[in-house]
């Protein structure tokens, strides 16, 4: 009686909505039986719950896995709040890779540091909850709750060591200045809903289809501009990057490998589905608008994250700097959007070359930190440049796997990131953006110098004197994750085409 | 079509009366307090002024009115006078919503409320809920330990019970399917809301104590502990505002406690010779027994220990008011 | 109506600006209280009359009583600094400024071209402020929680479940971060 009252006709969600959250809802209950588990097991058994986390992880990816082949076509659920389409799957499979991983190298790590906590694994799978959310969502609302379920989850994280003050500064600053970002991602979209009046990416482009290169509403590209800003903050690109060193120095490392990583590739996703898929404007070449304030970003990730990154002398914030500058060069394959080739098709190279990126600068990124996780002594973080100094010495293996991925970070063949390097930059060549591909090099160039200073530490016998660094013991779990990320940098940098075709294939699936 | 309720002056007489009908309320429960709890203790109560002590609220009213002010010097100026202002227009507010009934005259409509929300529960909760800043902020400008102890304890105490008192209510908005309060009273019709919904109701009812800072939960002003807590420092008219605003709380939440779970206007049986008498005599004769039970519960049980207050309000009336939003809606879900 | 609307907007913007400037933090508070609702009562002159009670419900009367709650708890000295100085001037200026500019775009979609600025109707002649689905008479006779529940249980169920999720977390989040001991 209620509803038939209603003045427009509603739409109950059915069973084919479930399915396009099943991977979703998956993890959505792994996390609530999670806390649940928390309560009935002991307090030297939370090993358990890391077990128990890896096994929601792995549920979930087999689901997603499956969906991969279920979402062809893809299609909208929840009356477009949502996509169930290949890309969201890509995009969620890196993401669980890399919580899984991290969750493989949490206990040993949280043992050492006394916070060994079921909340830690709670808040792990939130946070990716959040992200496979993020990954997927085609409304402006889903955008907004699930960044902030990803966030308020990695503000808790990164305060998670809440008895030391680096930890809490850290949690305190990613609060501040991420709620301060996240009110600049709600102004763009309120003047993107008051000027389209839609909060579908899809109706929302459609809207857009009435504007064209010479006339553009101001406060739709405001709120676009200020859009960018909020997603800029997230993937921590410059000049909105001030908080990346100080959260990832003052978390606990654990904590700094997830959100160094995940964080970047959701934003990502969505950052590709809002910009290059939605704000293209069809074929009225909206993009040109914002377009150079992204490659401007970029620029400026770039130069500040590689130029800063020189003179660090601690390895976090070394890691910080590399992970802005990264987002600058994954920015590029933003920044040209899909380009439209003569033949009149638009090439979707750009995209490609993210996606790509993303896969790699996951695996590259988690091994680098993970060494530093796993290294690290009794009570105290593998911070300083001093700690990893004779490394080769002592563990040959560990330092080996190290270098790689400090040379994949650096873009050298035949590594992961080499492939994520060449992909954005031809792309940019190829949209006729030379300027940015030449930044790209000449970055990179910067880059390698300070990547090969602390391979070449490793290799360097300890100053005569000098108190020895006391590493942690690899052990079983984090052995497997150094094999697992030495095994993917390497894989992804030899045999290109297996992700190459697994982009390409998810963005022919991609809908908005 | 315009009815008896739009005319404007028709609005200011309801006004008038409403505010009239209060504020002689506040005097004689004052009255009624002292003479109930004097029953209880064994006592006469006041019987020297007028008849019965008829008239001692009068006494008392003079008395308030030409004591002198007597105010801290190191006050806030500001604050300490807009926590008592806002006392009594919170409480004054809240009842414009409350519906005494409905009347059929000459073909219109009369309705028996100065305001008909459609949102009126929602309405009072959120009134309601700006009271706590009158306990806060008189606590707070006095500059007093004491008072500073009873303002935050105000506001820990009425946010937590806030909880509860939502939660009891959702149960009944559940069954009536509206939020609009003439509405829920009119579908009692047959079957008042406390046969089905006696959890609620003693949920509500003991969350109205601790939202009117009464015995077993007046903290904020716990006169052995705190001497009188918030409003220590407020002495003559100011200090009337509060205890006006204190007796003016009752009676609203035991009116909406009438409305909600009494079927309000509606007769005790729906048949002769009970629906002879009019609909608002039978709202007030049921808020003066709540009124009455309110009374006689502040004189016959102790204070609670502040802790085991808040442990009370999360730990037992909160998972109570859960329960019963879950049972009633899965019943209403199945029944549909 | 439109008297009341200019008064209530008046208020909100002057407390908000108390807000910004009040040197003791109480004060700054107990402005923003009166923000959310006068805000709140601009839901109400605009219809929205659940929209009204929930933002007075949640933020006049449980949020802003923490933040009141805490600062009074931690009652902070006042702060050592004039009420204006040139950066708030500057400050309010721009917000003035943009705010007009904003306002002005919005109501006569102004477009700029190659050719200068020039202007557009937003909405249409019987929808200017863009209500869509939604007109004030439909929704009036639907009940205003009527339509705002049948929205948010269908069309919008999926960003409501997340913020299910979110509060979930938050909660979480607060208790570990709070608790007392370690276990």
């Amino acid at each position: 009686m209620l509803i038939a009252a209603s003045p427009v006709p509603l739409t109950f969600p059915g069973g084919r909505d479930l399915i396009g959250i099943l991977p979703e809802l998956v993890l959505g209950g792994a996390f609530l039986l999670l806390m649940l588990l928390d309560l009935v097991i002991p307090a030297s058994r939370r090993s358990w719950l890391a077990g128990f986390a890896l096994l929601g992880i792995a549920a979930t990816f087999g689901v997603t896995i499956w969906a991969w082949f279920d979402a062809n076509p893809g299609r909208l659920v929840y009356s477009g709040s949502f996509a169930y389409d290949r890309f969201a799957l890509f995009v969620d499979a890196i993401l669980l890779v890399s919580a899984g991983l991290v969750v493989m190298i949490s206990p040993n790590y949280l043992n050492r540091r006394g916070i060994h906590y079921g909340e830690y694994y709670a808040l792990i799978l939130a946070a990716t909850l959040g992200m496979m959310l993020l990954a997927g969502a085609t409304s402006l609302m889903v955008i907004f709750l699930a960044i902030e379920l990803l966030s308020l989850a990695l503000y808790v994280l990164s305060g998670f060591s809440r008895h030391e003050e680096r930890s809490q500064e850290a949690a305190l600053k990613y609060l501040l200045l991420g709620g301060f970002a996240s009110g600049f991602l709600l102004f763009g979209m309120a003047l993107i809903y008051g000027e389209t009046g839609h909060t579908q990416l899809a109706q929302i482009a459609a809207a857009i289809q009435g504007q064209t290169t010479l006339t553009v509403d101001p406060l739709l590209l405001a709120g676009v501009l200020l859009l960018f800003i909020g997603f800029a903050f997230k993937i921590s690109a410059a000049p909105f990057h001030s908080w990346t060193p100080d959260v990832y120095q003052g978390a606990p490392t654990s904590v700094t490998t997830f959100m160094s990583v995940t964080t970047k590739v959701a934003a990502f996703a969505a950052l590709v589905r809002v910009f290059t898929y939605t704000f293209d404007g069809g074929g009225t070449h909206f993009y040109q608008h914002w377009e150079p304030v992204v490659a401007l970003v970029a620029i400026t990730s770039m130069v500040v994250g590689n130029i800063a990154a020189l003179t660090q002398t601690s390895v976090k914030r070394m890691l910080a700097y590399s992970g802005i500058a990264q987002a600058g060069y994954i920015l590029i394959g933003v920044a040209v959007g899909p380009v439209l080739l003569p033949s009149g098709q638009t090439s979707s190279f750009g995209t490609i070359g993210v996606l790509y990126y993303l896969a790699a600068y996951a695996v590259t990124n988690i091994g680098a930190f993970a060494v530093i996780t796993i290294m690290a002594g009794r009570g105290e973080d593998l911070d300083s440049y001093d700690g990893l100094r004779g490394l080769a010495h002592r563990r040959p293996f560990v330092a080996a796997s190290m270098a790689l991925f400090l040379f994949s970070l650096g873009g050298f063949p035949p590594t992961a990131g080499f492939f994520g390097k060449f992909l954005v930059f031809t792309a940019a060549i190829n949209a006729g953006q030379v300027p940015l591909a030449l930044w790209g090099i000449a970055t990179s160039a910067v880059s390698a110098f300070y990547y090969l200073r602390v391979g070449l530490l490793m290799y360097q016998r300890p100053a005569e004197g000098a108190e020895e660094y006391r590493w942690s013991r690899t052990g079983f779990s984090g052995s497997a994750v150094l094999v697992a990320t030495t095994a993917g940098t390497l894989i992804l940098g030899v045999m290109i085409v297996l992700v190459y075709t697994a982009a390409t294939a998810s963005l022919k699936g991609l809908i908005v | 079509m315009i009815g008896p309720d739009d005319l404007w002056w028709v609005l200011l007489i309801k006004c008038g009366v409403l505010v009239v009908f209060l504020l002689t309320a506040f005097a004689y429960l004052t009255l009624a307090e002292r003479k109930i709890s004097a029953r209880i203790q064994l006592r006469y109560g006041p019987n020297r002024v007028g008849p019965f002590g008829m008239l001692q609220p009068a006494a008392d009213g003079l008395k308030l009115f030409f004591k002198e002010n007597v105010a801290p010097a190191e006050r806030d100026k500001i604050l300490y006078l807009v926590g008592p202002s806002l006392a009594g227009g919170a409480a004054l507010l809240a009842y414009a919503v409350i519906p005494w009934g409905t009347n059929n005259w000459f073909g219109h409509v009369f309705h028996w409320d100065i305001a008909h929300v459609n949102v009126g529960l929602l309405f009072i909760l959120g009134v309601t809920s700006l009271g706590v800043y009158s306990l806060f902020l008189g606590g707070f400008a006095s500059n007093s330990k004491y008072s500073l102890l009873g303002g935050l304890r105000s506001s820990a105490q009425l946010i937590s019970y806030e909880m509860a008192v939502s939660f009891a209510l959702i149960g009944v908005v559940i069954l009536s399917g509206s939020l609009d309060l003439e509405h829920i009273v009119g579908s009692q019709q047959g079957l008042w809301f406390i046969v089905l919904q006696p959890l609620a109701f003693i949920l509500y009812f003991t969350a109205a104590f601790a939202e009117t800072n009464r015995l077993p939960f007046d903290l904020p002003e716990a006169e052995t502990e705190l001497i009188a807590g918030y409003h220590t420092e407020y002495s003559a008219m100011r200090f009337g505002l509060y205890f006006l605003g204190e007796y003016i709380n009752m009676v609203t939440v035991c009116s909406i406690a009438t409305a909600l779970f009494l079927g309000g206007w509606l007769p005790l049986l729906p048949f002769h010779p009970f629906d002879w008498i009019p609909g608002p005599i039978w709202f007030l004769g049921k808020v003066l027994v709540l009124l009455f039970v309110m009374i006689w519960v502040r004189w016959t049980l102790p204070r609670l220990r502040y802790d085991r207050l808040m442990n009370f309000g999360w730990k037992v009336l909160m998972p109570l008011g859960l329960i019963n939003i879950v049972v009633t809606g899965a019943v209403v879900a199945l029944r549909a | 109506m439109t008297v009341l609307f200019a008064v209530v907007i008046a208020l909100a913007a002057v407390s908000s600006l108390g807000v910004v400037f009040s040197r003791q933090t109480i004060y700054s508070a107990l402005s923003l209280v009166l923000t959310v609702s006068m805000l709140a009562v601009l839901f109400l002159l605009l219809n929205a009359q659940f929209l009204f009670a929930v933002q007075l419900i949640i933020y006049a009367g449980a949020v802003m009583v923490l933040f009141v709650f805490i600062v009074a708890l931690l009652s902070p000295d006042a702060e050592d600094r004039p009420a204006l100085d040139l950066r708030a001037v500057i400050g309010i200026t721009g917000v003035v400024v943009v705010t007009a500019l904003v306002f002005i775009a919005a109501r006569n979609g102004i477009t700029y071209s190659t050719n200068g600025f020039h202007g557009t109707v937003v909405g249409t002649a019987s929808d200017p402020y863009h209500t869509f689905n939604f007109p004030q008479d439909a929704v009036n006779n639907a009940g205003n929680v009527q339509t705002v529940a049948g929205q948010l249980f269908t069309n919008y169920l999926l960003p409501f479940e997340i913020t299910s999720m979110l509060l979930l977390v938050a909660a979480i989040g607060a208790v570990y971060l709070t608790r007392r001991s370690s276990r």
